[in-house]
């Protein structure tokens, strides 16, 4: 293992744009042939789940009985022992893929400078929206008693200092004492589903810090923290917990397998697929793998997830789901435009 | 590449003085405009500093005697619904289930009172079977009266009121020649 050297290391102090993607020169013509193939296949399994994966569902649960999991998981033990295996052969060729497939791509001083902006801007919204909502951080943290309503000031203090750039250090500081007491009147436990949250926090203080080894440290932790909480997210909200997404496609007929004649695909199986999806994006974020092309699958399937809810009239679950999603979107631009840093990726 | 001066506290910088006064403004305008319904009518000032208050609420007590849930509106937001027996047999335990719909509830409290003979008994916690719904399970074993008259006052505790609504019920002895007793026993499940 060596660390990966391109740019997605070096968001800050590169200058210039070299936009190639250039596979190993000592590969010959039908290892890229099978390189171009294993990547498209690989695209392709992540996407196919992507879009229920990054419907995040406790923004949309509803009540009912719960899942017996020991019941649910002996009902699918073959279909798991695949999708585990599927998941080891995917991170598999996603090192084979990224040993020699090198993006190398360097953005502008200009482009830099407004893709941050752009990240301050969407998490400063996301803040403003959730605490003009009453609640913190997500929808389904509403404000319900005197330390919430302080947090939810706050909040929306905190929001407006990084959408107008106001001392964003700071902001950022003050947003980890948010989650830190959130997780005092919540559970430490049920906010790690939000721990990308600390990611943008500590990305924001590294990235303002006036020592150039922090600067550098900015992208790789963002990446690993969204990977964590990718990780935590599939298996908190579908792979230990399906009630939820259950209960989601019941009201929401996201279940596409039936439509492409897979009538067996039952929705358990779906929710299964979709956990075992965002653990692998997860993953795959952690390892540094790949990462803008993980983090195009990721943002694509968002601004799916978004449209659908427009299209099936939920005019309402679509914004609060864009809200949500600009975060990620936000964190989404960071890793498109830097990769995945250079420190702590497989290479 | 240095992206924050390393002097920016220094407030006679201009830069750094506008983005103090420009902080000023948003906390400004966020106290001014961010929308709290939890602080109700009440000030900040009040809702930060002073004592929870009890709101007594009215209850129309046709549903017990109807054996339907009562639903009571606490305020614009929120509803208590409270679903109990008319008629409690002294021998026999019976449930009190409470549910709530808006705000959130800390916690429920409910105590007995006779009508027409104080018990002297203390409130009892209501045990939470999920968010916002709870329960008890009562049992009026040392009360010998062979008819008697009660109200189960149930207390809502949220972040700033404490709601408190009473239901009416009777209790029968179906035995007779009990001698009279004074007591109540609740026990959760």
């Amino acid at each position: 293992m060596r660390m990966n050297a391109g740019w997605g290391a070096g968001c800050f102090g590169c200058d210039g744009v070299r936009e190639q993607i250039t596979p190993d020169a000592h590969l010959c013509f039908w290892g890229v042939a099978v390189m171009k193939v294993s990547l498209v296949l690989l695209v392709g399994f992540l996407s196919t789940f992507s879009q229920a994966a990054s419907a995040h569902l406790k923004w949309f649960a509803v009540d009912g009985p719960a899942v017996d999991l020991s019941e649910y998981y002996a009902s699918y033990t073959y279909e798991i022992a695949l999708g585990l295996v599927l998941c080891a052969v995917m991170l598999g060729v996603a090192v084979w893929l990224n040993r020699y497939w090198v993006v190398d791509f360097q953005p502008t001083p200009v482009m830099k400078k407004y893709v941050l902006r752009a990240f301050s801007i969407l998490i400063g919204l996301s803040l403003l929206f959730a605490s003009y909502s009453e609640s913190i951080i997500a929808v389904h943290y509403i404000v319900s008693n005197r330390v919430l309503v302080l947090l939810q000031y706050a909040q929306a203090i905190v929001g407006f200092m990084l959408v107008f750039n106001l001392f964003p250090r700071i902001a950022a500081s003050f947003l980890i004492a948010i989650y830190i007491v959130l997780a005092t009147q919540f559970g430490v436990l049920e906010v790690l589903d939000y721990m990308n949250f600390i990611g943008i926090a500590l990305f924001l203080v590294l990235l303002h810090s006036d020592n150039e080894k922090q600067q550098a440290m900015a992208t790789p932790t963002i990446r690993i923290i969204t990977g964590v909480t990718l990780v935590v997210l599939a298996c908190s909200e579908k792979l230990l917990n399906p009630d939820l997404g259950l209960k989601f496609l019941v009201v929401n007929e996201w279940n596409f397998m039936h439509s492409l004649g897979m009538t067996g695909f039952s929705n358990e199986l779906f929710i299964l697929s979709a956990g075992f999806v965002e653990l692998l994006i997860g993953l795959v974020f952690i390892l540094g793998l790949l990462t803008r092309i993980n983090t195009l699958v990721l943002v694509g399937f968002m601004v799916t997830s978004n449209i659908t809810f427009m299209i099936q009239s939920d005019y309402g679950d679509a914004v609060t789901e864009l809200a949500g999603h600009m975060p990620v979107l936000a964190i989404a631009l960071v890793l498109l435009m830097s990769g995945a840093g250079n420190k702590w990726a497989v290479r | 590449m240095m992206i924050v001066d390393s002097n920016w506290f220094d407030l006679n910088r201009v830069s750094v003085a506008k983005d103090v006064a420009a902080v000023v403004v948003v906390i400004l305008i966020v106290f001014l405009s961010l929308p709290v319904s939890v602080v109700g009518d009440e000030s900040l000032v009040d809702y930060f500093f002073s004592d929870r208050k009890t709101v007594v609420v009215t209850v129309d007590n046709s549903c017990v005697a109807l054996g339907l849930p009562c639903v009571v509106r606490l305020n614009d937001a929120s509803e208590l619904t409270v679903t109990m027996p008319a008629q409690v047999n002294i021998l026999e335990s019976f449930d009190v289930l409470a549910s709530m719909a808006g705000v959130g509830a800390e916690r429920m409290t409910i105590r007995f009172e006779g009508l027409d003979h104080s018990h002297g008994l203390l409130p009892q916690s209501m045990r939470q079977l999920k968010p916002q719904s709870f329960d008890v399970e009562g049992l009026l074993s040392y009360c010998g009266y062979p008819r008697m008259d009660w109200v189960a006052v149930v207390s809502v505790y949220t972040d700033r009121i404490i709601y408190e609504a009473a239901f009416q019920f009777e209790s029968f002895d179906a035995r007779s020649g009990l001698a009279p007793g004074v007591g109540l026993v609740l026990s959760e499940q």
